[in-house]
Order: C-alpha cells, then structure tokens, then sequence
C-alpha cells in the first residue's frame, strides 16, 4: 500500500460527533495506524498549570523585546543632519557697455548679482569651507573633503515650474498628443531660496560632531559663503582722489581749473552710476543721501569752480602763457586724432549697414497663396545701429572737447591777454585753493557715506540663511516604534513556547497511556 | 494530598520573599552602578558654563527684517568690535579680555518656525483641490534671537562676571542698534562759507541745502505720516522749508537779479557768459548728434513681426526690431530732453546777462556784450542804459549809495532767511530724536536679564546621560532576576 492510498482512506474517516474538540494529528505517517489525538482541553489545562512559570517567561521575552531596540539603536543610530534655508537677498544690476546701470531688480531665482547664473558649488568649495573651519574648535577634526561629502544642496523649483511639470506630467499619462511639445517648451526656473543640509557622517561612531557643534559648523559654511559672494559681487570701489593730485603752486591756475573740473565731474559720474537704492540712502550719521551730496557737489562745480574757471579762462590768467598754448595744442591735436578715429568707425558701420542683407525668411501658409517672403533683422545688425549710435554719442562729446580747447586757445592768443598782477594773482589762488578745499571736503563726505553704505547690509548680506534646524530624537522616542514590536514579539514567542510547553506534556502523556492501553486491551 | 500542599505553603512563601528581595537588590545594585558610572562620565567632561540672554524685537518693520530707518538689520553687529568693546567696558573687564577672545564664544541664534526646510520644500499640488494652499513660511525673519556666552575663554571667571558681560554686550547692542539704524541729522550747515561768495551763489548754497532737508523730510512724511512731535508732523518741516523756498528766497532772487546785487558784478557777468558760452558749445554738439540719430532712425529697417498659426500655438518670428528701434527713439528722446534742459539754461543765463546790463548794475567802462549775440534776447525786452548819456558825479553818488543800501538790506534778508532755515532744521532735528527714540527702546527692543547655566548633577543633561547609562545596566540586572525566578520556579514545579 502506498503513502497515497493511506492518506485517501485517512480522509474518508468520518470524525465521531461528539469529538469535534479534538484534533486528529498524524504524528509518524511511517507507522501503520499511528494517529495521535491530542486533547486542547487537556492543553490548555497544562497550560494554565503552567501559568506561574510562563508569566515570568512572558515577562523576560517582553523585557528582552523591549531592550533589543534599544541596544540596535544604539550601535545603528542614524546620523543626525542640519538643515538651514537659504535666501538669496541682493539686486541683480545690468550694465550696458559702458558699464552704465541699465537696470537694477531684487534677485528672484538664482542669478548671480551680476546677472550670470549663480554657481551653488561654490558652497563647498576649499576657500569657503576652509574659511568655514579657520579657528573653529571641533571636538574632532573634519577635512574638507567629508565636510563636502556631507553638505547637500536642494534647490526649489518655482511653482509655475512645477506646476508645468505636473500638468505635463499628467498629459503624458493620458497618452495626449501635445504631451511631448508641452514637456519640451517647459523651461524649469528655481526660486531665491535653497535648503543646505549637513549630516553628521564624519567617520566612525564616537568621533562625530555634537549636535551643537553640527550646527555651528552649518551656520560657518553659510556665513562663509555669503562673504565669498560679497566679496566676489559687491562693487564697493571708492572713488578715486582726483583732488590730491592738484598742486596749486606749482602747476598754472588754468592747469589746476582743469584738473579740478575734470575731478568733479569725475566724481559725479561716479556716483551717478550707483544704483538708485544706494543713492537714495539716509547716512544715519549725517541724514544725508548720495543725491545730496551729488546735488552739494553740483553746487561747488556752479559756485566755485565755474566761477573762478569763468573768470580765469575769460582773462586768460596763467602764469606761463606759452607753456599752456603748448599743452592745450597737443591736447588739441589728440582730441582730434581720436575724432577722426571715431569718423571712420561710423563710416565703416555705415557701409556695412548698407550692404548688410537681414534674414530672408519664407512664411509658407496653409493655403498656397498665403505663402509669402520677408527679411527680419538680425542680432548682429541691430548690434551695430546700437554701435554706430553709441558713437555718435562719443564724437558728440569729442567735439565738445574740441570747442572747449578751441576757446581756451583763441583766449590765450587774443592780443589783450596779459599777465596779472602778483596782488590778482594772490587773490585767484586764494580762490583756487578755497575752491579745492571745498571740493575736497564734499569728496570726504561722500567718501564716508560709501563707506557707511559699504559696510551695511547692502553690502554684507548677499545670502542670508535660517538658523540650522535639526535636532537628534531621544533615545526612547526614535525607538518606541520598534520597542511596542519588539515587545509585542516577545509576548507572542513566549506564549508560543507555553504552548508548546503544554502540548509536549500533552504528548508526554500520551505517550505514557499507549502501553497502559495496550495492556488493559491484551 | 491536601496535608503535604498545606506545609509546603509556607516554605513557597519564603522562597517568593527571598526571590523579591534579590530582585530588589540586584536592581538597586544596577541602579547604583549606573547612576556612578554616570556621575564618572560627566564630571569627566561636564561642559563649559555659559550664560544666556533673550532678544525680541517689536518695533516697526522688524517682522520684515527691516530696521527703523528702512534699511535690513543685521544682529551679527553684537560680534563687532565695537558692541563688544563696550560690552567689556561695561562689565569692568575691558583689561582682562579682548573683543577677539570673546567673539568666537558668542552665538546669536534666531527663533525659526519648526521644520523650516521641509516648510519650504513642501508643493501643493495644483490637481490637489483638497489641498488648504496655505502660504508658506516664505522669507521668514525672525524677531527672537538666544544669545548665548559659553565660557571657553576663562574657566576660572565669576559667574556675576560672566552675566555682566553678556548684559553689557546686550545693553551696547542696543546702543550701537539705536545709533545706526536710525535716522540721524547733521546739524553743520555745510562746506560752504556764505561770506566768501556773491549774493546770487549764497542764495544757490541756501537752496541746495534746504531742498535735501525738505526732500529728507518728505520721504519721512511718507514713510510715518501720523507721527507727530510737539503738535508737528514731518510735513509740517518740509511745508515751512518749502514757503522759506518758494516765498523769501524768491523774493530774494527776484531783488537781488532785478537790481543787479552783487558783490562783483564784473565776475558774475563773465561767469554768465561763460556758462551761456559752454552751454551752447554742448547744445549744438547734442544737436548735431540729434540729427544723426534721426537719420538712423529713418532709415532704420524696422520689420513686421509674424505670427505663424500651428496645431497647438502661436509661432512669432521677429528679428527684436522692435527692441533696438525703441532703443533708439529712447536714446533721441533723452538727447532731445537734454537739449530743452541746457536751452532754458542758456536763457536763464541770458536773463540774468540782460538784469545786469538793464540796472546798470556795471561800472560804465564795463565791457557788457550783447547777450542777443548768443542768440538769445532780453525776455522782457529791457534795454541797456542809452548809450551817450554820461551820468553825473552826484547821480553816480546817489546810485551808489542807494545800491549800498539794497545790499545791505538783502545781506539782512539773506542773515535772517539762513536763520529761519536753520530754526527749521534744528526743530527737525530734535523730531529726528524724538521719533528714534519712539521707534527703538526698551520695549521694542526688549533684553532680558542674563541668566547663568553651570552644569550640575540635577542638570538634564546629566539625567539624560544617567537615563543612557543606567538604563541599560538595570534593564540586564532585571533580566538576570527574571532568569533566576524562572529557574527557581522551574524547580518548584520540578519538584511537584
């Protein structure tokens, strides 16, 4: 008979009715008829007899289940990492070629303050981490290359962007037609703000940072990274001291006039090409703005200056009359040189411009008689009209310097022009020098309000960055989760094992009853 | 039966007892063991002490990051040299330490809302129409910041030593706060002294001056219009500087052009027509350069912009002509203003020319050009003196001295419009004090007393380390009892 058979005419046995508590167990399938019955009454008895017992087993496994998560949390503790969001906090400023500011807007995505893309690398760069960790006192040492490894970077997409995407996104799943034109017109912008994470995974266990030292070097590396841009964008020149250069006594009155308008104007122009928001500053010490001290500045060149300039160039008041025919005749001579030079430039961008053949472009239409030719401009033509029209900007201004000699030397020529007397002479220079003074003192001003801007948050606030959050959770709370398992685990295999506990006694009896009944059956 | 469970109740009873009370020992034991352990570990390395103080800022704009006067703030000004020099000062320590040994030991810490990066990063998605759109955190500036001074410069520092420094930091901060990001007046007049100069540049000084107070005043007005000082708004100096403007000064400039006042009346008309000379050179220069910009302009092929409809869009093809050609007429429009500008220059020269020919303000073998030849003319059609009449002596005399007489009274004038002026600008600058001190005090800009933290065997630090230590040593200790109780029971039913 073969193992098959048995077990069919084993399932053909229909159980007694009133034995339904009872569980028919095949024990050894190799012994004829060896079915065990096992009585789970009689189970459970065994079981409540060792109850004493076994709720002191419950209890170990339940403890041991308990404490097994902690001491895994213990060796698999997974390193704590900082975060701190990123604002980038400056004007984007575009200059036309002269370095003019053409426009000047408060930064919106991540473009660099002059306009380029910003490199967000440049966070973890050696010069901003080395200046990150320059006297900074580590429990351990961190080099820079596992501070670099640590340090994350998210950048965050615009809502339109990522509003773009999903629609996008949505449209491909839906298989529709446009799908792929939509995903290629999608151009993807990131605001001004990013998150910097830090994780503590400075080698081996025990020679991590503390939590607090974690954070302190995150908050470095940030503050480290705004004065690498501050010092890499801010444009905090100070304008030249044209002024010092004047020597009253040994160079000609006409001379230092000169020097002394063109310092002026010089100046002006300087702080004419800082951008409004910095002009329109109230110096906290002196109430005043940049546009003031433009305006005070105007009203030296008006009072003082074009005063005396006035005066003297009308009279031609020098002290050696051939020596300035001289300087003003070569000065002369190279403001023409340089007229002629800008001439031919416009004359040259003028025949290239009536030769220049624009884009020809053929529109064909959906119908055939749509179809048509036109010429557009292109970047390289409208590149020189905006040339030639900047150069007529120049010769205007060359020639303006022309006729300004030209007067000074038709002056100095002209048959009145004598020498001054030494008491006039005294006076003018007394005049000269006030003149230079007063320029100078406003040249302070303005210095000192430059450098009052220059150190304020105009200047020193590029990215400005959160404190860095994160903090490592309790030991009991990281692991509660896996305790509640581990504990519940413990409750289950010891209840197992004081089942079986019972069901082997229930067997131990079993087997202690088949002689017994053999005998009483014999 | 029943006989022999009855005399084996009370040696169980023993046993149980016995068993509890090991437990309990050996519990106690692990407790002990771990609680030394713990005290070894942190009297080991205890940390440093320090002190901490808060910081709230309440006053306006401080939510926006913005400082009283409008311009960003920046706390990192308690790390300064200055903040902390008088900070040492304050607390009688300036010799002992210097700003460079306690600046490293100093944290300035923000209050962030929790979670800042997630905040940040999280997206509500637009098909999400469950979702609350809630703005986010954005650009957050906070207005609480912990300051903290860790004693790792000086271990044997006091502590009332220690919470003096890092109040008088405080305090200094304040002062530093209060002083730099507020709106500040200079009560010096200027550069220029008024006496060295002719009547007409002494009027130009005055004005420059008390157009910057005016326009300071107005941009405060705009800023703070409730604000009030003794009954007086912002707008109330700039009206006052505005009439001192429009009416004295006015007059002034009217009598003073209209009878030909001046100290050198010979200088002043070379500087007109020295101006009016140097202004038409650059006028015809702007000219000239107005025509060629005109002429570009014309010829300028400036192309339609097409639009090809497709299946899905809109197509534009365009070469930007429309950008560079509105560069251009932008470009000819400013050269153009600046021609209209420097025309009504030359004619208020030539006006003044025409004054002084018409008052006979001029010495009569004063050289005095016809402004005409400049091509412009006399607006009101004034003549100059006919020529061929000769004045007499006591005419000349009697001119003189009633011209004496006008200048001294607008000498007078001008002494008094300066004074005036100068009453305003001094009421505004006690406003100016008055409103910082309204915007930054002590209770928008709150410190709280500094506290001093030593860590100490009660500290939750130390539990917490304790919790770390001893915990696992009591959690084996109980194991082990357990483990025992099991055995023993396990013989007790060995037993029955």
């Amino acid at each position: 008979m073969d193992k098959n058979e048995r077990n069919d005419r084993r399932e053909d046995l229909i159980l007694p009715e009133n034995r339904d508590s009872r569980i028919q167990v095949v024990v050894n399938q190799q012994q004829d008829d060896s079915a065990m019955e096992i009585d789970l009454v009689r189970v459970f008895r065994n079981m409540k007899r060792k109850l004493r017992l076994y709720a002191w087993v419950m209890l170990l496994f339940f403890v041991i289940g308990l404490c097994a998560p902690l001491l895994l949390y213990q060796f698999n503790r997974k390193p704590l990492t900082v975060s701190s969001v990123v604002t980038l906090d400056y004007n984007v400023v575009e200059r036309n070629s002269d370095g003019e500011i053409v426009s000047s807007e408060r930064v919106r995505n991540l473009t660099a303050p002059n306009g380029n893309s910003l490199d967000l690398n440049r966070i973890t760069a050696s010069n901003v981490l080395q200046a990150a960790l320059d006297g900074l006192e580590l429990s351990h040492p961190v080099s820079l290359t596992q501070l670099r490894d640590n340090i994350r970077i998210e950048r965050i997409l615009s809502k339109d962007s990522r509003r773009q995407q999903e629609i996008a996104s949505s449209m491909i799943q839906s298989k529709n037609s446009g799908a792929y034109s939509q995903v290629q017109s999608i151009s993807l912008t990131y605001t001004n703000q990013f998150v910097v994470s830090l994780t503590n995974g400075f080698g081996s266990k025990g020679s991590e940072l503390t939590d607090a030292e974690l954070r302190l070097v995150l908050d470095r590396v940030l503050s480290a990274y705004n004065d690498y841009l501050a010092d890499t964008y801010a444009d905090i020149r100070l304008p030249d001291d044209e002024f010092s250069s004047i020597d009253i006594e040994k160079q000609d009155v006409l001379e230092s006039l000169d020097l002394l308008r063109s310092a002026v104007q010089d100046l002006y122009d300087f702080c004419a090409a800082r951008s409004s928001s910095i002009r329109s500053y109230h110096s906290w010490n002196t109430g005043a703005t940049l546009n003031d001290l433009m305006r005070e500045l105007q009203t030296a060149r008006s009072v003082n200056v074009d005063y005396l300039y006035a005066y003297v160039s009308s009279n031609s008041i020098v002290r050696d009359r051939d020596s300035m025919i001289t300087s003003y005749r070569y000065q002369m001579r190279r403001a023409q040189t340089t007229l002629d030079a800008l001439n031919e430039n416009v004359a040259t961008i003028r025949d290239i411009l009536s030769n220049y053949q624009n884009d020809q472009i053929f529109v064909a239409g959906q119908e055939e008689d749509a179809a048509r030719s036109i010429s557009t401009t292109t970047d390289y033509y409208n590149r020189l009209i905006m040339e030639q029209a900047n150069t007529y900007d120049r010769i205007a201004r060359q020639e303006e310097l022309i006729a300004d000699l030209q007067y000074k030397l038709d002056m100095l020529n002209t048959a009145e022009a004598e020498s001054i007397g030494a008491e006039e002479r005294e006076a003018i220079l007394e005049e000269l020098s006030e003149a230079l003074r007063v320029c100078k003192a406003i040249y302070a001003k303005i210095l000192a309000q430059l450098e009052e801007i220059y150190t304020s948050s105009f200047f020193s606030d590029y990215a400005d960055h959160t404190a860095p959050q994160g903090q490592t959770a309790g030991f009991l709370s990281a692991a509660a989760k896996k305790m509640v398992i581990g504990g519940a685990a413990g409750l289950v295999i010891a209840c197992g094992l004081w089942f079986l506990s019972a069901l082997a006694l229930e067997f131990r009896s079993k087997e202690q009853e088949e002689p017994r009944k053999e005998t009483a059956k014999q | 039966m029943k006989k022999v469970s009855l005399k084996k109740i009370p040696i169980k009873k023993n046993i149980n007892l016995g068993l509890l009370l090991t437990t309990i020992l050996v519990l106690a034991l692990c407790v002990v063991i771990g609680l030394i352990l713990s005290a070894a570990r942190f009297s080991r390395n205890p940390g440093p002490t320090y002190a901490s103080a808060t910081l709230e800022l309440t006053f306006n704009g401080a939510a926006a990051g913005t400082s009283p006067n409008g311009v960003e703030f920046d706390l990192r000004v308690l790390e300064s040299d200055e903040v902390l020099s008088a900070g040492l000062k304050a607390a009688s320590l300036e010799g002992a330490y210097t700003p460079e040994q306690i600046r490293p030991c100093l944290t300035v810490r923000g209050v962030y809302p929790d979670s800042m990066a997630q905040q940040v990063l999280h997206y509500e998605s637009l098909l999400d129409f469950s979702s609350s759109r809630e703005l986010s955190v954005g650009n957050y500036h906070p207005t609480t910041f912990h300051v903290t001074l860790t004693n790792d410069f000086d271990e044997s520092i006091a502590r009332n030593q220690l919470t003096a420094l890092l109040n008088g930091i405080m305090e200094a901060c304040r002062r530093y706060f209060t002083r730099v990001y507020s709106y500040g007046l200079d009560p010096d007049s200027g550069v220029f002294d008024l006496d060295k100069y002719d009547y007409p540049q002494q009027l130009d000084i005055i004005e420059s001056r008390f157009n910057a107070v005016s326009g300071y005043a107005r941009t405060l007005y705009k800023k703070d219009p409730a604000f009030l000082f003794r009954g007086s708004s912002f707008n109330d100096v700039d009206v006052r500087l505005s009439m001192l403007l429009e009416s004295s000064l006015t007059r002034l400039t009217a009598s003073l052009t209209l009878n030909g006042l001046s100290k050198n009346t010979e200088r002043l008309l070379t500087q007109y027509q020295f101006q009016v000379h140097d202004l038409s050179i650059r006028r015809d220069m702007l000219n000239q350069e107005l025509d060629k910009l005109d002429e570009m302009i014309t010829s300028y092929e400036k192309h339609e912009i097409i639009y090809l409809p497709t299946s899905e869009a809109l197509t534009k093809i365009d070469g930007n002509s429309s950008a560079t050609y509105d560069t251009l007429v932008n470009k000819r429009k400013s050269i153009s203003d600046s021609i209209t500008e420097l025309n009504t220059r030359i004619t208020n020269y030539s006006l003044r020319i025409a004054d002084l020919n018409s008052t006979g303000a001029l010495p009569p073998n004063a050289a005095v050009p016809n402004p005409a030849e400049d091509g412009t003319a006399d607006a009101e059609g004034n003549e100059a003196p006919a020529a061929g009449h000769t004045p007499t002596a006591k005419e000349i005399e009697e001119a003189e001295r009633k011209r004496e007489a006008q200048r001294a009274a607008l000498e007078e004038d001008i002494r008094t419009l300066v004074a005036e002026g100068e009453a305003v600008i001094s009421d505004f600058g006690e406003m100016l004090q008055s409103y910082n001190e309204q915007q930054i005090n002590e209770s928008t800009f709150v410190i709280s007393e500094a506290s001093y933290r030593r860590p100490r065997l009660m500290s939750k630090s130390f539990i917490m380390q304790a919790v770390e230590t001893t915990g696992p040593i009591v959690a084996l200790g109980f194991m082990v009892c357990v483990i025992l109780i099991i055995i023993r029971k396990k013989k007790e039913e060995s037993g029955e």
